[in-house]
């Protein structure tokens, strides 16, 4: 943490089922500090977790041997950026503007 | 992994981190436009061991991430009042941002990023939700007026509708003046409900009637003719005698008028208002020729003669104004009408008929049954002749028709001998006989055989069955 211009190391890890929008806000991010002229790692994308429900769709133990196979998928994606304290505020308000 | 080896952006000890959440509705940073509407809510970093351990003194047991101790919170107790003297935080935030120091690493950011310190106890929200359940801010009368066993001609529970204007009046005339608009209130009302309640409001015109019996001695107040106050109203009328079904008549002020002037006018024919009734006697005889039997006889042969038509003044009634000019001109002149006839369409049997429906009515064209001939039976067979169809070809014999046959080549034996027939021709003839008779016999040989194995074989096949087949159960 550098004390002088007050600049935070700050890792921003979005997480969402969606990848869409998951793309969108890490661009707005990207975009948001480019614009400042700030360093920024781009998005990582980390492997996607899938979670999984496999279920007899059967109520009872009668019938063919069919199964259900639930899934939902976690898709994260860390961000490191070098903002200094007021553009913390803009990336919060720009963040939530657009989710 | 890329960053294994590298130095770690940021060091996991000093770090910080914070969830980003909608601002709470309590927040009244939350009606601010320019405010960011999402915070930052720092997490709580607390081992996993360390909660399991916690909650097991509680009696929690289970090993799993999820955090039971969110549930086990006490809650907070008598808390302390504290004036607040000054409240410089919205002045300050006129000016610059405050900037919020995180206590345990020294970071710093701006304050509204966090939600704010205090909140409000209504949230937004909730304060835009309609109410519900009692409101004790509304005057007991009124609240009374909603429910539903209102009793709406009861004079004590009337709400005044002019009480503004009365308000304003001088207080010397609250008086008469509540009773005035009482009583006109009373008229108003008892033209609106009268289906409710009709129990209650027979006691109250009961009690109003006894009541009115007792206060017709002191009289109507000075003054106020045309106002009635409603319990000196007379409810006995000509007509009826403190009725009941008469007091819940539907009546307004109109009626109530209305009803006042007829008996005013029925007072006419009171019995000392008429007077001597000697002309309205009705007994007694009458000479046959009086005068008057006969003005009543012409009277009424002058009305039969109106009424009655004459065969002479028949004429054709076409119009009434063409009526009216032939009475006025000369009747010598003969009308000579032309009567069209409609066209009158033929019928006869057969149209007829075809117009009945065809749902019942089936007609059809008689047939002619010619005698039914004998039936004749074969003697060979005992089938009737001629009734079942013939058998046409089947498609084997239809086929074997088609090929052909060794058998249809012709044979010299069937072809006729010529008449000049030569030593050789003759030679000849009879050898190619010779041949095809051997030929023949060949082929019967071949026949024969093949017919005996096939039967031989059946037979074989037969004993089999029978030997082995036949005794098994399945």
């Amino acid at each position: 943490m550098e004390a002088g211009v007050a600049i935070h190391r700050i890792r921003v890890t979005v997480t969402s089922h969606n990848v869409k929008s998951l793309e969108k806000i890490c661009a707005d991010l990207l975009r948001g500090t480019k614009e400042n002229n700030l360093k920024v790692k781009g998005p990582v994308q980390s492997p996607s977790k899938t979670l999984r429900i496999t279920t007899r769709k059967t109520p009872c133990g009668e019938g063919p041997q069919t199964w259900y196979t639930f899934q939902t998928r976690i898709h994260k994606q860390p961000t490191d950026l070098h903002h200094p304290s007021e553009i913390v505020k803009q990336m919060t308000h720009q963040c939530g503007a657009r989710t | 992994m890329p960053h294994r080896k590298k130095k770690p952006f940021i060091e996991k000890k000093k770090a910080v981190s914070f969830h980003l959440v909608h601002r709470s509705q309590r927040d009244p940073l939350a009606a601010d436009e320019t405010a960011p509407q999402r915070v930052l809510l720092p997490t709580q970093k607390i081992n996993d061991e360390e909660r399991r351990a916690e909650q097991r003194k509680y009696g929690v047991f289970f090993d799993d991430d999820y955090d039971y101790l969110q549930h086990l919170k006490e809650p907070c107790g008598p808390s302390e009042l504290i004036p607040i003297s000054t409240f410089s935080a919205p002045d300050r935030r006129d000016e610059k941002e405050e900037t919020l120091v995180i206590s345990t690493t020294g970071i710093k950011l701006p304050s509204s990023v966090f939600a704010s310190e205090f909140e409000e106890d209504v949230g937004l929200l909730n304060k835009a939700a309609p109410i519900s359940g009692p409101q004790l801010d509304f005057d007991p009368d009124i609240v009374a007026a909603l429910d539903d066993d209102f009793d709406f001609d009861n004079p004590d529970n009337l709400l005044e509708d002019d009480f503004i204007l009365q308000a304003n009046k001088p207080t010397e005339e609250e008086g008469t003046g509540i009773r005035k608009s009482e009583a006109e209130d009373d008229s108003e009302w008892e033209d609106m409900d009268d289906e409710k309640e009709g129990g209650s409001d027979d006691d109250n015109y009961g009690s109003a009637g006894s009541s009115d019996e007792a206060m017709s001695v002191p009289g109507k107040p000075p003054g106020t003719v045309e106002n009635h106050l409603f319990w000196e109203e007379e409810t006995k009328s000509r007509f009826t005698e403190y009725s009941i079904t008469s007091s819940v008549m539907r009546r307004n002020e109109q009626l109530t008028l209305h009803d006042e002037r007829f008996e005013k006018f029925y007072e006419q024919y009171n019995d000392d208002e008429i007077g001597a009734l000697d002309n309205a006697e009705l007994e007694g005889s009458i000479q046959v020729d009086s005068n008057r039997l006969e003005e009543v006889l012409n009277d009424y042969y002058k009305e039969k003669a109106e009424n009655c038509v004459k065969l002479n003044t028949l004429e054709p009634f076409e119009d009434q104004d063409l009526l009216m000019n032939e009475l006025d001109g000369s009747e010598e002149e003969e009308v000579i009408t032309v009567v069209l006839e409609e066209a009158k369409e033929k019928w006869d049997c057969e149209s007829i008929c075809s117009t009945y429906s065809n749902l019942y009515n089936h007609p059809q064209l008689i047939k002619y049954q010619p005698k039914p001939k004998q039936i004749r039976i074969s003697s060979k067979t005992g089938m009737p002749l001629n009734v079942l169809p013939k058998k046409g070809l089947t498609a084997k014999q239809v086929e074997r028709m088609q090929m052909i046959n060794g058998s249809d080549l012709p044979k010299v034996s069937t072809q006729p001998r010529s008449k000049n027939e030569s030593k050789e021709d003759r030679r000849a003839r009879k050898q190619a006989i010779k041949e095809e008779r051997k030929e023949r016999r060949v082929e019967k040989k071949a026949n024969k055989l093949a017919f005996k194995l096939e039967k031989r074989r059946q037979e074989k096949e037969l004993l089999n069955l029978k030997k082995n087949v036949e005794g098994l159960k399945l």
